[in-house]
């Protein structure tokens, strides 16, 4: 399947052995704080996600979701545990390690959509690939293709606040696939959202990760939004609970 | 509410405390310059009366009666006190006796047929004097009269103290006095005002028209005994200045302009005595140069306050931008936008407040320190730093004025717009700077032709000069607008520099190149505060080293020369040689100057000099004109001809000519006797006629001398040599009733040196006369008159001159009718001399009407010169209003412009007119390196020239930079420059980090995306550079600019008027590229330290995406 998918979308495709989760976290602790005032945001949590999988991280305000999301995507240090993103344990990565991570493997999108203000749409989404320093003409036709693919492709020129929210999310998911990552990473995509817009997002963002074949790891709390899920993880007291 | 605003406060520290800083700095800096400007003032006042100007600020008194001289000094004292506006006095008084005769024995055997040597007596204040030999004359010496005599006296005359007793003839007719010397002495210091009471002023000697030695002192008793005749008694008044100050100027100008009635109102006073001082007319030049400096002060200072504004308004709209969300809040919980603007003004007064009471306490220290930098630390200027009333309000004003700076953009504060950002501010995109630059351009235009006063001085109805604010303003409004054109310039060049930017692969120059072009405002700010900086500072440093540069061109252009002698009582003969002598004298220069009327009331200066000298040695500023000004000097100088007359020894003190006069029968009334003049050119091609003895027609020779010697004046004086015979004129009076024949002849010349060696003169073999016989009355033809004529000329090496000739025939009437004398005037053949070149000043071609390649006439002795000029000068040295005082037309309203001309070609073209000159008035002596002051010092010890008369290129440059009120502005600048570099620091300080605030989540996504912090540290940097860079390079473009612009029409001399020559912009690259390097050291140092930062992504995660 992933190799179907690889074949098809042209994605890179982390190695590893048939049957290896993209994304492997083992009994993750994160704290805050210390002594009394301590915050334990994460207590033990453990949890596979599948290649392709498009995962749903549930939780209520204030549960962890953005802890764990920032420990998977390596920004964050962890206390305790373990976190494999594509066969690659974090911890064994220094500071440019997880950058080429974040450049090469992972695509973010976060609530507040993270455009740079200034840049129009389609130099948002150039931004990962100047990054990689992509040639300029590869890169050109990339960006096309992505706002093409979520539907902005006459927006191109359009700079952030020109965009209703709805518009800035799909340049940010556009953004998040510009390297053709492995695993995305989303939090909270739909939360500055309406509904109506919020749900158009997320079926975007099921589309593209089945047509770019992409392992998605999505914090939400909208149970509508839930649904969509392939599965659903959820954080409570800083514990993993799963649902089906 | 307080509480909430602490708490704000403490909400944005750093923005807050940056606030603090510039509010402080700019406070106290104003504070500063206003101690400053009164402290110096004052001081510069005390200190140009008490030193510079300490005679001419004195109160002479002198009776001119008996009961004068008697009154008291009580009276004298408080008299002298009115007329000083009752600041306190010190008098001292001087008797001084009549002329008498020094024994004949004293003199020079050669001296002694001449008139006698004269003394006078004095009674001094020995506070003045010192004694250098022997002891002080007392009383009790029977009829010999105790005398201490001068140092110069007693060398000269070889007096010392002893029991020599010398008899000195009353030349009033009184008895004769005897003295003995009893001591020497000297003055403590010749330069004292005290001796302005000495006709000889301390000098100990004095010649002209006798030689003059003394005074000798001598104790009272001997003036109260009556054996000498009293001349009178004098006093000088010094008042004490110490506790003047600029406010009392106008007073104290009333009370000395009224010394005259005040003294006299004095009892013992009323009658016989007479006050003399010019404490009016330093105290009005004094007060014009206190404008001046005043005037320059006020104008760094708007720069400055330009500069402060802006860094406090650029701090508030950050401020203002950084609360903005927080003043959304509270609008949407009801605050009123009133009361958000009293929030604002009460933290803008908490920043006030402190500034307002720390500013002036401040600004003493700070006043101190700037005195006792450069120049005035030099001069040794004491400046009083107390605060006073002024310095305080400054600080007030000040400090509230940058309170309503912080608040402003609060009170305008509007939301933050969505959508693509503006390039250009509001007030710009209706114009508003081009209506700036407008108003600039105008207040620049009167600024260039303001003609009443000078720079941004200028004068009302009464002609009184007072500080114009447009013209005070105008530098300052000249900067904000250059500075404000900048942001028209901005986006035009950012968009350039992002479509070259954006086409590569990386991320770090394209981000860089957008942020620039599409938030210029973002970025006008840091850079246009550079930009200020730059060109502020700049302009005080070109203003610093512009004005140095102007006060040494000034001197040159004074001086003309490293030593100038304008005056010598030796004749005008015996002055060229004097300084042959006079070690370190590389060349000394002749010169004659006269005026010229022109139309409209305007007078112009003539200036002969000897160009084939001065060629070589003056040196013109290359501005002076429009070709190399050397160039078209040395172009006036004429040909080289070949030396004409009979060429004498140059160490011939005495001519001994063979001379034999014969004549015909030519009548009862015939001659009274015929006197021989001779005519020598020395070896600058001046004449000088001496006359000879008077001749008998026995037709037998006679040696006839001519002693060049005392014609010179000699020892002091001595001719320029080598000498030419020129020219042999014979007057004889008479009524020849026949055609006699007559005949001179000069058989032999003979050369006599100081040593009396005599030797023969040689005679060139191709000398040749040509001569001339008039009569001075006209022959009446119908009574058979006829009148005189050279029947033949000769010349031989045996025999240099002989002439034929007769005297004409005339009717004798009476003794009581007309005179008649008949002029045979036999002068050296020479060439038909060219026509005088000349070289004029643009202001005498505007005055005159004239232009080059004009022809125009020049009075001179027996008639008018044509000169033809050639070229154009800016300025000739030594002439003009702003050369001295030497003009006939000082001012600028009647100044003619000059012409200069060569001394020689004049003296050429005169050399064909009887008894006709232009012998040099002045000396222009060039130096050996490093000489002047030497040479001077020799000049000023000889007696014949007096002190006054030399001028010192050096002294006179020293004087200029010197003068507190002219460098006490000067100190200023460099100050300044340093504030400006230091506000600019705090303002691009606050605009670096709000932007790395401001665009924190922006970095926190990038590095999410996966850029490492290096990268985001060099996109950092880059931008950041790109507006230094960009502030550096536009700052100095306009600041050369305007330095360029502004420098000339603000130097101004101390009396308020464009220098001359005009100031030629300096613009040290040394000190430009401190500057530079000063203003963007800060800059560079915070952006570097903001790069090195490492910040938490996952912090700036979690506010980005909530929990």
């Amino acid at each position: 399947m992933t190799e179907n998918i690889s074949a098809r979308s042209g994605t890179s495709v982390v190695a590893g052995r048939d049957g290896e989760p993209m994304v492997r976290v083992e009994n993750l602790h994160r704290s805050y704080g210390s002594g009394a005032a301590a915050v334990h945001a994460l207590r033990g949590v453990s949890f596979d996600v599948a290649h392709g999988e498009l995962v749903a991280l549930k939780g209520r305000s204030g549960s962890g979701k953005t802890t764990l999301l920032n420990l998977v995507g390596g920004f964050d240090a962890l206390d305790e545990g373990r976190v494999t993103v594509g066969g690659t344990d974090l911890a064994g990565l220094g500071e440019d390690g997880l950058l080429e991570l974040r450049r090469d493997r992972i695509g973010f999108i976060f609530q507040s959509f993270g455009l740079i203000p200034i840049l129009t749409a389609a130099e948002n989404v150039g931004v990962p690939m100047r990054l990689r320093r992509t040639a300029p003409k590869e890169r050109d036709a990339r960006v096309e293709l992505l706002l093409a693919l979520v539907g902005l492709a006459d927006h191109a020129e359009q700079r952030p606040g020109e965009l209703s929210g709805g518009q800035q999310q799909r340049v940010a998911i556009a953004r998040a696939l510009a390297n053709r990552p492995a695993l995305l990473i989303a939090d909270e995509p739909t939360g500055q959202l309406d509904a109506e817009t919020g749900l158009a997002v997320m079926e975007l963002l099921r589309a593209v990760v089945r047509a770019e074949g992409v392992t998605a790891l999505v914090a939400t709390h909208d149970a509508q939004l839930l649904g969509l899920a392939d599965r659903v993880l959820e954080l409570n007291d800083g514990h993993i609970v799963e649902h089906v | 509410m307080t509480g909430f605003v602490f708490l704000r406060v403490r909400a944005h520290r750093l923005l807050v405390t940056a606030a603090l800083l510039a509010v402080l700095l700019t406070t106290a800096v104003l504070a500063t310059l206003a101690a400053f400007s009164g402290s110096v003032g004052d001081a510069g006042l005390r200190h140009a009366l008490q030193t510079r100007d300490a005679a001419a600020a004195s109160l002479i008194i002198k009776a001119e009666s008996p009961e004068a001289d008697r009154a008291e000094a009580v009276q004298v004292r408080s008299g002298a006190r009115q007329s000083f506006d009752g600041l306190p006095v010190t008098l001292r008084e001087f008797h001084r006796s009549g002329p008498y005769a020094l024994p004949r024995g004293l003199q020079p055997p050669a001296a002694r047929e001449g008139e006698p040597d004269l003394t006078t007596f004095a009674l001094a204040d020995r506070s003045r004097v010192r004694l250098s030999k022997g002891a002080w004359p007392s009383a009790g010496q029977g009829d010999v009269i105790g005398v201490a005599v001068p140092e110069v006296a007693a060398t000269q005359l070889k007096l010392l103290p002893g029991p020599r007793v010398l008899t000195l003839a009353d030349r009033l007719g009184g008895p004769a006095v005897r003295i003995r010397v009893t001591g020497v002495y000297r003055p403590v210091d010749r330069n004292d005002p005290y001796w302005q009471l000495d006709e000889l002023g301390g000098r100990g000697v004095h010649r002209d028209s006798f030689l003059t030695y003394g005074p000798m002192l001598t104790d009272a008793a001997a003036f109260g005994s009556g054996r000498i005749t009293h001349g009178g008694v004098s006093w000088l008044a010094t008042a004490d200045f110490t506790t003047l100050g600029a406010d009392r100027i106008d007073s104290l100008r009333t009370a000395a302009k009224n010394s005259q009635k005040l003294v006299a109102a004095r009892p013992g006073l009323e009658s016989g005595v007479t006050t003399r001082t010019s404490l009016p007319d330093v105290l009005g030049s004094l007060e014009r140069a206190l404008l001046v400096s005043r005037a320059t002060l006020l104008i760094i200072s708007l720069q400055l306050v330009l500069l402060a504004a802006y860094t406090l308004l650029l701090v508030a709209r950050l401020l203002s931008t950084e609360r903005a969300g927080e003043t959304q809040v509270l609008l949407a919980r009801g605050a009123s936008r009133g009361r958000l603007a009293a929030l604002s003004a009460l933290e803008a007064l908490l920043l006030a407040l402190p500034a307002a009471a720390l500013a002036p306490l401040l600004a003493g220290p700070l006043t101190r320190l700037l005195a006792g930098q450069g120049l005035l630390a030099r001069i040794g200027l004491r400046v009083d730093t107390g605060p006073t009333a002024e310095v305080w309000l400054v600080g007030v004003v000040a400090a509230l004025a940058c309170a309503a700076a912080v608040v402003a953009p609060a009170l305008t504060a509007a939301v933050a717009a969505r959508g693509r950002g503006r390039t250009l501010p509001a007030p710009l995109r209706t114009g508003a700077d081009i209506a700036l630059v407008a108003v600039a351009a105008v207040a620049f235009w009167q600024l260039d032709r303001s003609t009443s006063g000078g720079g941004a001085l200028s004068g009302d109805r009464e002609g009184e000069l007072g500080i114009d604010p447009l013209l005070v303003v105008a530098p300052a409004l000249a900067l904000l607008a250059g500075t404000v054109l900048t942001l028209r310039l901005l986006p035009p060049t950012a968009k350039l520099a992002e479509r070259r930017a954006t086409a590569g692969r990386g991320l770090t120059v394209p981000l860089a190149g957008w942020q620039i072009s599409r938030r210029p405002l973002r970025g006008a700010g840091p850079v246009l505060l550079l930009v200020l900086a730059v060109s502020m500072g700049m302009l005080a440093i070109g203003q610093g080293a512009s004005w140095d540069r102007s006060q040494d061109d000034q001197a040159d252009f004074r001086a003309g020369a490293p030593v100038r002698v304008l005056g010598s009582g030796t004749s005008r003969f015996g002055q060229g040689g004097v300084y042959d002598g006079i070690p370190g004298v590389r060349a000394a220069v002749p010169a004659a100057r006269t005026g010229l009327g022109l139309s409209g009331g305007r007078q112009a200066t003539v200036l002969a000099l000897d160009t084939g000298l001065a060629g070589t040695e003056l040196r013109l500023r290359d501005d002076l004109a429009d070709t190399d000004p050397g160039k078209l000097l040395r172009s006036l100088s004429p040909k080289k001809t070949v030396p004409t007359g009979v060429l004498l020894p140059d160490d011939t003190v005495r001519l001994v000519l063979d001379v034999t006069l014969s004549s015909a029968e030519d009548g009862p009334h015939a001659r009274e006797g015929t006197t021989i003049t001779l005519t020598f050119e020395d070896r600058f091609g001046v004449p000088y006629r001496l006359q000879s003895d008077t001749l008998a027609p026995d037709g037998k020779p006679h040696p006839m001398t001519v002693d060049l010697a005392k014609a010179a004046d000699a020892p002091a004086g001595r001719p320029a040599g080598p000498l030419a015979l020129t020219g042999v004129e014979f007057d004889e009076a008479g009524y020849p009733d026949r055609i006699a024949a007559k005949r001179l002849t000069i058989g032999g010349m003979r050369s006599v040196t100081a040593d009396g060696a005599t030797r023969g003169v040689t005679v060139p073999k191709d000398l040749a006369w040509g001569a001339k016989a008039t009569a001075s009355v006209e022959p009446d033809s119908s009574r058979n008159e006829r009148g005189p004529a050279i029947t033949a000329v000769g010349s031989s090496p045996r025999t240099p001159l002989d002439v034929s000739y007769h005297t004409g025939r005339v009717v004798f009437e009476d003794q009581w009718g007309p005179k008649r004398t008949v002029t045979v005037r036999v002068t050296a053949k020479r060439g038909e001399p060219a026509l005088p070149a000349a070289l004029a000043t643009d202001r005498f071609l505007e005055s005159s009407g004239a232009k080059t390649g004009s022809v125009i006439d020049i009075p001179m002795p027996q008639g008018p010169v044509k000169v033809k000029i050639v070229g154009a000068l800016r300025g000739v040295p030594t002439t003009g209003p702003g050369a001295g005082a030497l003009e006939p037309a000082a001012t600028p309203a009647t100044d003619g412009g000059a012409l200069l001309i060569d001394l020689r070609a004049v003296n050429r073209v005169l050399a064909t007119r009887p008894d006709a000159a232009f012998p040099p008035t002045e000396w222009w002596l060039f130096t050996e390196r490093g000489a002047a002051r030497q040479v001077a010092a020799a000049l000023r010890d000889r007696a014949e020239i007096d002190p006054t008369q030399i001028q010192v290129r050096d002294e006179i440059a020293e004087d200029l930079h010197d003068d507190p009120l002219g460098a006490g502005p000067q100190s200023a600048l460099l100050a300044v420059a340093l504030v400006a570099a230091a506000l600019a620091a705090v303002g691009f300080a606050v605009g670096a980090v709000g932007t790395l605030r401001e665009r924190s989540a922006e970095f926190a996504v990038l590095r999410a995306l996966g850029a490492p912090r290096r990268q985001l540290a060099r996109l950092l940097a880059v931008e950041q550079s790109l507006l230094i860079g960009l502030g550096l390079l536009i700052g100095l473009a306009l600041g050369a600019v305007l330095t360029r612009a502004v420098v000339p029409l603000i130097v101004l001399t101390g009396q308020a008027t464009q220098p001359a020559p005009g100031v030629l912009v300096e613009l040290p690259l040394g000190r430009v590229a401190l500057l530079v390097a000063g203003v963007a050291a800060a800059p560079v140092f915070i952006v570097a330290a903001l790069a090195m930062r490492r910040g938490d992504t996952a912090a700036a995660m979690r506010v980005q995406g909530g929990e």
